[in-house]
């Protein structure tokens, strides 16, 4: 009797591991059409890419794109295309982390890369995301207003230190360069700009400087401060600083106080803090909580947190939604 | 002042198949199978001053003929091959447009020694051809449409209709 001639379906299945191996991405998707025993395969192997992307589009509220690298550049427009679509499910990560687990062992790549330009991006759905994909480095692009999330989930993260890396970062980074959890971090900062450009931009300004302050050091704000004491030309001084960095932007402006505590405050449900400090620099801070409407002062007139009000909105004053995924 | 220059001919190591056929190879060709590598130093093949004729050979019970013929001629094509390193190997990123010509067309075979070819590269731990083997089906499987991949390696669906379904709408994502 002859022996049967091997078929594919019949090699053991490391060697049909190795096959599989060295298949794309789409063509393991079809692999896995197969057969059972063919999805089975998949299942059991790695699927390793150069470079993953994700990206949270704010526009389309929740809506993540995710490119995989390593693929052509047709499949990879396709994979973008998919989550582009217009009425995004905010749960389209977890839905894709989810397809990811049931068709293969883990993703792993080279380069985990996400953009962090969203209040969505927190440090709960990063630490999500950083779990389910294996990366040899990590990447975090964000930019001034979303960097508190950064700061958390590095405060929060057990992600090895040489795995982080942030771009596009302003305007300071000195506290996350002090986090130790990410002593070695590689930090490149594209566009942002630092202490230094704050206080030379203030320098030059007139009228309402605006400074977004959640991580502008203490010395700096004192700076600025001084700066505008000293110019006839700024009016006013505004700076907005996020929740998470309120009490921080509050240590520093005790400093100038010496031993006067300016204020005692408990920040509660309140995303976005506008702080003012008027011509005379007297000790208002104004709260502006755009989730609820409420408007609460904790020092200073009412004649002036109506005019606020009643008047504008700060324009760099950002609404922050926190959603789960 | 001339010296005797002693002329030396290459050590041979006799291998036989499972259909009892022998083969004589040099030993520094077939030492890119870390099997029969591993045997020949086990055994201490290397310090017996034996002739081939009496030598004992290794027998290799899951090669055919055909086959080891087939594996002696590619280990002789590669002899002159670095050492590969195989946690590099694991490392680079996995690609199929390098096998070397010469692989392409030895390959160039029927399916089924082609898959003899992979089994025996797996017994005998011959990773360049194994990997040149898998790349080589890897190719076939690439651009089909999960139809003409059943069709070409004669596979079975054992899928239900809903489960069929199922499969479909989970790579939905990536279809054109």
């Amino acid at each position: 009797q002859t022996p049967s001639l091997p078929t594919l379906d019949s090699l053991p299945r490391e060697n049909v591991h190795r096959i599989l191996s060295n298949l794309r991405l789409k063509d393991r998707m079809i692999m896995r059409e197969c057969n059972k025993a063919m999805r089975e395969a998949i299942k059991e192997i790695d699927i390793y890419v150069t470079a993953v992307t994700i990206k949270f589009d704010t526009r389309c509220f929740g809506c993540v794109n995710m490119i995989l690298h390593g693929k052509s550049r047709a499949e990879t427009m396709k994979a973008l295309a998919i989550y582009t679509e217009p009425d995004g499910d905010p749960h389209t990560l977890a839905k894709f982390i989810a397809l990811l687990k049931c068709s293969f062992r883990r993703l792993r790549c080279q380069t985990l890369l996400i953009e962090c330009d969203s209040p969505l991006v927190d440090a709960i759905m990063l630490q999500k995301v950083t779990s389910q994909i294996d990366f040899e480095s990590l990447e975090l692009q964000f930019n001034k207003l979303y960097q508190y999330n950064v700061v958390n989930f590095a405060r929060r993260s057990n992600c090895p230190v040489d795995k982080l890396r942030m771009t596009n970062c302003s305007p300071d980074l000195r506290d996350i360069a002090e986090l130790p959890s990410v002593g070695q971090l590689t930090v490149i900062q594209k566009q942002g700009f630092n202490d230094t450009n704050i206080v030379a931009l203030a320098k030059g300004q007139h009228g309402i400087v605006k400074v977004p302050a959640d991580l502008t050091h203490p010395s700096t704000v004192r700076q600025l401060i001084q700066i505008a004491r000293g110019s006839s030309l700024i009016d006013r001084l505004e700076f907005t600083v996020s929740q998470s960095f309120f009490h921080r932007f509050l240590e520093s402006v005790h400093l100038l106080e010496e031993n006067h505590r300016l204020l005692d405050v408990t920040l509660q449900n309140s995303p976005v803090v506008v702080c003012e400090f008027d011509r005379a620099y007297s000790k208002r801070i104004y709260f502006l909580d755009y989730g609820s409407g409420h408007i609460e002062v904790l020092s200073g007139s009412t004649a002036k947190m109506l005019s606020v009000v009643n008047g504008k909105i700060p324009g760099n004053c950002y609404p922050l939604i926190s959603v789960n995924l | 002042f001339l010296f005797p220059i002693k002329m030396t001919s290459p050590r041979m190591i006799k291998l036989t198949s499972n259909d009892d056929k022998t083969f004589e190879v040099e030993r520094d060709v077939i030492k890119q199978s870390v099997t029969v590598n591993t045997l020949i130093t086990d055994l201490n093949m290397d310090d017996e001053d034996v002739s081939v004729e009496n030598q004992m050979a290794i027998p290799l019970p899951n090669v055919d003929a055909a086959t080891l013929e087939m594996v002696i001629t590619w280990c002789k094509q590669h002899r002159e091959d670095p050492p590969r390193n195989e946690e590099e190997e694991e490392k680079k990123e996995k690609r199929t447009d390098d096998i070397p010509e010469w692989d392409k067309t030895f390959l160039d075979v029927e399916q089924s020694v082609l898959f003899a070819l992979i089994l025996a590269a797996n017994y005998m731990d011959i990773k360049g051809l194994l990997d040149n083997c898998c790349k080589t089906v890897a190719n076939m499987i690439k651009g089909k449409t999960p139809d003409e991949i059943r069709k070409h390696f004669n596979i079975k669906n054992d899928f239900t209709p809903e489960e069929e379904e199922q499969i479909r709408k989970e790579n939905a994502w990536c279809e054109d």
